[in-house]
């Protein structure tokens, strides 16, 4: 039984509760968004709301956070099984379905804020429409521009009222080559690490 | 309308998403979304990858 106090001591004492209070939805669970799953289950977010119908494939494994074990399991119950690894305390909600504006309530209606880490640019914009014509108040922090390798100084953040995007904004994806580990986490990093801030800022 | 700042911009219209004065414009719209004076208008070119 992990100790409760001890797991966590040393936490933002401002900060940490509001993030023990939230509930933050991260539409996929691939690149972006098992690396961003990972960050915020470590921050101390009390709820995650996590959505993919995909399943692990050996591919994957070159940016994705789950194992060899793992391959061939849906995305959702693998990062669910590493997150609890490291966080027996989080609450997670996980949905192996494919997000669409239909089901977009359902899934993440009850989120505080929703992060996009879809895969094609066309179901980021579908994702980005539908939450914002649903939800106009409520934060989206979309990942655009990730692949390749170095070139770090022209990733940046951008905010368009409730909607945020973190990336280069120009990386296309190269034919035949996947993104790769390094930038794909320090966009979900980014874009985990803007989730926290906005919470908090929410909250204000 | 706002489809003829695409044209004028030469963008691809699938894989946008734009803003103006703030609002979002739906891709459905575009052909009959005017754009008033002074507007302001943002562009976003959304990238595969993730």
């Amino acid at each position: 039984m992990t100790d409760h106090e001890k797991y966590f001591s040393k936490r933002d004492p401002i900060a940490f509760p509001i993030w023990q209070k939230a509930c933050v939805g991260i539409a996929g669970a691939g690149g972006l968004g098992s690396n961003i799953a990972i960050a915020l289950a470590r921050a101390g977010i009390g709820t995650l709301v996590i959505a993919d119908f995909d399943t692990v494939s050996l591919e994957n494994l070159n940016r994705q956070q789950f194992s060899l074990a793992q391959v061939g399991q849906p995305k959702v119950q693998a990062i669910a099984e590493n997150i609890r690894a490291f966080n027996p305390f989080i609450e997670l909600i996980t949905y192996y379905d494919k997000v669409t504006p239909t089901n977009l309530p359902k899934l993440f209606g009850s989120c505080d804020l929703l992060l996009e880490a879809f895969d094609s640019a066309d179901q980021k914009a579908m994702l980005i429409e539908a939450w914002t014509a649903e939800y106009p108040l409520k934060h989206l922090i979309a990942g655009s521009g990730l692949s390749g390798y170095g070139r770090g100084e022209h990733i940046k953040i951008e905010h368009f009222g409730y909607l945020h995007v973190v990336g280069d904004g120009i990386s296309e994806l190269q034919p035949e080559i996947s993104p790769i580990a390094p930038r794909v986490a320090a966009v979900a990093n980014l874009q985990a690490n803007l989730a926290l801030e906005l919470l908090v800022k929410n909250h204000e | 309308m706002v489809r003829d700042a695409l044209t004028l911009m030469n963008y691809t219209f699938k894989m946008l998403v734009i803003k103006l004065n703030g609002e979002l414009v739906k891709k459905e719209d575009y052909d009959s979304t005017p754009i008033p004076e002074n507007a302001d208008l943002k562009v976003i070119h959304l990238i595969s990858g993730g």
